[in-house]
């Protein structure tokens, strides 16, 4: 476990100076967008994790970190595993500030600035503070991180099996399945199940979302480690 | 004399080149410098030994250690340059020591700051900025902070202006003087080894054609020159890369038959980049034969 968090710090460090400070920045103006138009805006900082994800796989593309891996006193196993991980944990964190965020939003309202909340979009604006749905708020923040997580996971597993010059067909690919089950899916999701409606019941829904997709972060690391660890560095 | 790497038998082959039974031993205090032409085997030999290539039999063994089974072990202890940078281009040197100090027991940041200062390196610049030979001694540096036992160095002073070539050689000549400690030194220029090499393992075309100390190799062989009529007959399959011309002939053999030679044919002892050279013609004409 200590060999792969020095490999998610390590690819931590490789991120940052590219990826840092757009996240910082970026993340805070969609948390002050969240406070004065609604908690759902907050979900946009689930997607600003890419500014830490995506670096990853475009330095692999330019760099020979092949050799870094082959020279370095780690797992093999483990570098691949340590990525995955990395990838969970930059969304995971982006989820949990865009929770705070909404929860924040509600307390604050910061929609009151405005002057005229009366009409068109503000009234809107004003009925999502005034009857706020907070279970149906943290259960949206936590299907979009799984999506996003998700997603970001596979074409990582997809890119380091199949090679990353194949990725932008793999992403068209998933893009185009995913949309269609998208649709499938709200046609028959009443018929299917419905979200919890009290707290609770969303709160519940949130853990069991994280840890299943903290499983099938762990179900690709383990399925990609296995197909790459035979491959010469 | 223990020795601190030890090859024996090693085989891999891929689909148009083959590693065949190679082995060879560095024992601790010494530096074995691996010559050989280009497509040799010796990136290939070294990327065994790192385990980062499959190999298909034979045995490594570093410190002791099982190359295979105790591998994160001997990288604790193992230094490795390459003639390419493999840090991410965009980070600087502080920035890399963070991201690879944790996985060093013995990382020693003193050192490294030591290294960093006596080599020149900026902290403050993107290492993918550094010229060729700035990269190189930040590799070294790295392979120094970590009090490695053994420094594997593939092709390290190609693409060097001399005055790098020879600051790295006095590094690793500085390096050696712990006699716990060695160095392999993988290289195509064939005097950095005759200048700092106690030992030397000659590769050719996926084997070896020799192993053993750097003198021993030195009085081995000599070329000789003159008349083809002059050669005689028991002595013509021990030429090695005989090429005939206009003129005469040259051709290197082993010293221990020079005695068998008329006084017309001229010897003069070969350096290690004839003894390369004679042996790829040999090749060259066996295969054209």
């Amino acid at each position: 476990m200590r060999e792969i968090l020095k490999l998610v710090h390590m690819d931590y460090i490789c991120a940052k100076p590219i990826g840092l400070i757009f996240y910082i920045i970026a993340s805070f103006m969609f948390s002050i967008l969240a406070l004065m138009f609604g908690p759902i805006v907050s979900s946009f900082v689930i997607f600003t994790s890419m500014s830490m994800v995506f670096p990853i796989q475009v330095l692999e593309t330019k760099n020979d970190f092949g050799k870094l891996y082959g020279i370095l006193p780690a797992d093999r196993k483990n570098i691949t595993i340590a990525r995955f991980i990395y990838f969970f944990a930059c969304f995971f964190v982006s989820e949990m500030i865009s929770i705070i965020v909404s929860v924040l939003s509600f307390f604050i309202k910061l929609y009151r600035i405005f002057p005229d909340t009366t009409q068109g979009f503000m009234m809107f604006v004003e009925d999502n503070f005034e009857k706020p749905n907070y279970p149906l708020c943290f259960e949206i923040l936590a299907i979009v991180f799984a999506v996003f997580c998700i997603f970001f996971l596979y074409i990582e597993m997809m890119g380091q099996i199949f090679g990353r010059e194949k990725e932008f067909k793999i992403i068209m690919i998933t893009l185009m399945v995913l949309f269609f089950s998208g649709l499938l899916f709200f046609k028959l999701s009443d018929s299917i199940f419905s979200l919890p409606e009290t707290i609770p019941g969303a709160l519940l829904f949130m853990i069991v979302l994280n840890i299943i997709v903290f499983g099938v972060c762990i179900i690709f690391s383990k399925v990609t480690a296995k197909k790459i660890i035979v491959r010469e560095l | 004399m223990e020795n601190i790497l030890e090859i024996s038998g090693l085989c891999k082959s891929y689909n148009d080149f083959a590693l065949k039974n190679i082995s060879f031993s560095i024992p601790k205090g010494y530096i074995m410098g691996f010559v050989g032409q280009n497509g040799s085997g010796k990136t290939t030999t070294i990327r065994s030994i790192l385990n980062m290539a499959n190999i298909d039999s034979g045995k490594i063994s570093v410190f002791g250690l099982d190359s295979i089974k105790d591998s994160v072990e001997i990288k604790e202890r193992l230094g490795v340059v390459f003639d390419q940078l493999y840090f991410a281009e965009h980070l600087n040197v502080r920035q890399i020591e963070s991201q690879i100090s944790p996985f060093y027991r013995e990382w020693n940041s003193e050192q490294f700051s030591k290294y960093l200062k006596e080599f020149e390196l900026p902290e403050n610049k993107s290492v993918g900025d550094f010229s060729k030979g700035m990269k190189m001694k930040f590799m070294i540096a790295v392979a120094l902070s970590h009090n490695a036992e053994l420094i594997i160095l593939d092709e390290p002073t190609s693409g060097l202006d001399p005055v790098a070539r020879d600051e790295l050689l006095d590094i690793l000549a500085e390096y050696i003087t712990d006699e716990n400690r060695g160095v392999l030194f993988s290289t195509h220029i064939t005097a950095d080894v005759e200048r700092i090499a106690d030992y030397i393992t000659v590769l050719h075309n996926g084997s070896v054609w020799f192993t053993g100390e750097k003198d021993e190799l030195a009085e081995k062989y000599a070329v000789i020159k003159g008349d083809e009529n002059d050669i005689p007959e028991k002595i013509k399959d021990k030429l090695i890369g005989f090429h005939a011309y206009k003129n005469g002939f040259d051709a290197l053999i082993e010293t221990d038959v020079l005695s068998c030679l008329p006084d017309s044919i001229e010897a003069e002892k070969a350096s290690i980049d004839e003894i390369l050279v004679y042996i790829a013609k040999e090749a060259k004409y066996a295969g054209n034969s």
